[in-house]
């Protein structure tokens, strides 16, 4: 199968810390690529290179064969290209159902004055948006939450509710950063199936995540970072032998330690 | 669905209010209250564009009063001094002030951070100076005076209780654009980039775009108001457009409860008549006026309107009887 993202040599520098140093990875449809290390490896500001929120000093990202460094992050959704946020970034004052439909803004066509007079054009819309929206809330078993306000749920249905708003518009590949970060047994075995559920579907998964025992069950390829760096690459049962990577493992534990 | 649902208690909302509007000048024959009902309509339009910015964007303007003022200036001088057509100026005046609010917004809008209240600030000031100054155009500090009245249908509306029709007419259907909007995936965007610019980028939101947009609607609002407010009184003076008005506007919003459409209409329909019926205080009537002010916002931090839905709910009347369409989605 043909890569869908490939990510070379992305470097950025914050002062005088390198935040990526070289990061070089891909991601195929219809496969999870976890992205792994330690707190501060570079894990977020490689999603956000790819994502368009952050330029890095350099580097590449190729989404499907094209060269998408330096488009602003608002144009990746229409490429089919989305992501969730470590720290959820809700639209708490709006409601679940208002919170996906903005996932859909990239489809909309009208503009301010077509809002404004509510064109027949815009209300088909719109009806398009809700119902869209709904349907991908029920997949993710957010229907009977529709109407709630968002910022007020618990927050494992506002985690679900991230992959809701970057699922709607039907990406071929999504960054999700940390998506069972805070998540409870059970909230992460849901988030698990469903992340498995995505994959069948065949979209691309570049999974960030600090839980070592999904990261192994769910995903097809493990990158392992350390320091903006590209330490390990590989299918899990393979990189969880890597010498660097054990030696980065204290004791074993879900967690990385400090990296060699 | 939920989007119809809002839609139909916002028109439950209007209907009330059209009756109430409509029942008015059979009670209120009075030449002065009509004009202060006059005067609350025009703010309600200012306000009502200004809660779009403030409300959905988050933005704070401190220029509106720039922007009624150049409405009204640009309809008086085109009316007054050159004999141009009173709607036929009006358009001409809208178009000014939108390209007024372009220039002052695009370049402040693309800044990260709260650079537009300083902007805007400095642009009613400017303003304020120019409509001094440039006497030759605007009268100086004088004002300008002559400035005919508007007519509909053959009916020059010169009279409080004529005007009344219009003004009022203007504030109700100005709301309907504004409803329309916050219902919108427009409206939907702006409040989702207010929250978090990176998540609504994420979703294909142009956020510095939409923001200038979202600007430059609510300066068209303001240009309205003002240039219906020239037809009416006849005459325009500096004075008006200072930026204590532009306080004013916003405290309007502010009152009245910040993203809800009714609660700049209750806001401005509160604050507009008050400092009249506090003259009875004579030369306390300032201070009682800032005491109002800051009481509200201390007891009543979320607004009127916001406290009001917040009552009804907690009686489990819900938005049925208040007609809510506060941005606030209550579960
Ligand atoms: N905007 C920024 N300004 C300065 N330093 C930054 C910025 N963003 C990231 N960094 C630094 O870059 C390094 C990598 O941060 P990043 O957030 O990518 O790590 P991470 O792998 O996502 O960590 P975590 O597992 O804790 O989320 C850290 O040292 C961080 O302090
Ligand atoms: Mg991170």
């Amino acid at each position: 199968m043909s890569e869908l993202l490939q990510v070379s040599g992305l470097t950025i520098a914050y002062g005088g810390v390198k935040a990526l140093d070289g990061l070089t990875f891909s991601a195929r449809a219809g496969e999870i690529t976890a992205l792994i290390g330690p707190n501060g490896a570079g894990k977020t500001t490689a999603i956000n290179c790819v994502s368009g929120h952050t330029r890095p000093d350099a580097g590449q990202v190729l989404f499907n064969g094209r060269d998408i460094l330096g488009l602003p992050a608002r144009a990746m959704t229409g490429l089919g290209l989305t992501r969730t946020f470590q720290h959820l970034r809700m639209f708490g004052r709006m409601n679940v159902l208002e919170n996906v439909m903005v996932g859909l803004h990239g489809t909309a066509r009208a503009g301010f004055t077509a809002a404004m007079l509510r064109f027949p054009s815009l209300r088909r819309e719109e009806r398009r948006m809700a119902e869209k929206a709904m349907d991908t809330l029920s997949f993710l078993g957010l229907a009977d939450l529709a109407g709630r306000t968002a910022g007020a749920l618990p927050y494992g249905d506002q985690k679900r509710l991230a992959l809701a708003r970057a699922l709607v518009s039907e990406p071929r590949l999504m960054l999700l950063d940390e998506p069972v970060a805070g998540l409870n047994t059970a909230e992460t075995g849901t988030m698990g199936r469903l992340i498995l559920a995505l994959r069948e579907k065949g979209l691309a998964l570049v999974l960030v995540e600090h839980d070592m025992s999904l990261v192994m069950r769910v995903s097809d390829r493990v990158v392992v970072m350390c320091s903006g760096a590209k330490i390990a690459d590989g299918p899990p049962q393979e990189v969880q032998r890597h010498p660097e990577v054990v030696a980065a493992y204290l004791g074993g534990g879900k967690e990385f330690g400090l990296c060699a | 669905m939920n989007l119809t649902v809002q839609a139909r208690r916002f028109m439950a909302g209007l209907l009330p209010l059209i009756l109430l509007v409509g029942l008015t000048p059979l009670v209120v024959t009075n030449a002065y209250y009509l004009n202060v009902l006059n005067v609350t309509a025009l703010n309600v339009l200012v306000v009502t564009g200004l809660n779009l910015l403030i409300g959905c964007a988050g933005q704070i303007s401190l220029g509106h009063a720039a922007f009624f003022g150049i409405g009204a200036y640009v309809s008086a001088i085109l009316t007054a001094t050159y004999g141009v057509n009173p709607w036929l100026a009006l358009v001409a005046a809208a178009l000014a002030t939108a390209l007024c609010a372009l220039a002052v917004g695009a370049p402040t809008l693309r800044l990260k951070g709260n650079y537009l209240v300083m902007a805007t600030l400095g642009f009613n000031i400017i303003v304020n100076v120019l409509l001094i100054q440039w006497d030759d155009l605007t009268g100086g500090s004088g004002g300008l005076t002559g400035v005919p009245p508007l007519v509909l249908f053959g009916l020059p509306l010169d009279t409080d209780y004529r005007f009344f029709w219009l003004a009022w007419g203007a504030a109700l259907i100005g709301l309907l654009p504004a409803r329309n909007l916050l219902h919108s995936h427009v409206g939907r965007a702006l409040r989702a980039l207010h929250d978090s610019p990176a998540a609504a980028a994420s979703c294909g939101v142009p956020i510095e775009g939409y923001k200038i947009k979202v600007f430059v609607v609510s300066a068209v609002y303001a240009s309205v108001a003002g240039s219906l407010y020239a037809h009416y009184f006849g005459i325009v003076t500096p004075r008006t457009f200072d930026i204590f008005k532009s306080v004013e506007l916003v405290t309007m919003c502010l009152v009245g409860g910040i993203g809800s459409l009714w609660g700049g209409l209750f806001g401005a329909s509160f604050l507009t008549p008050l400092p009249q019926l506090l003259h009875v205080f004579e030369e306390h009537q300032d201070i009682i006026f800032g005491a109002v002010l800051l009481l509200l916002l201390i007891f009543l931090p979320q607004g009127l309107v916001g406290r009001l839905e917040e009552a009804l709910a907690r009686r489990g009347i819900g938005g049925a009887v208040m007609p809510g369409d506060s941005l606030e989605e209550r579960p």
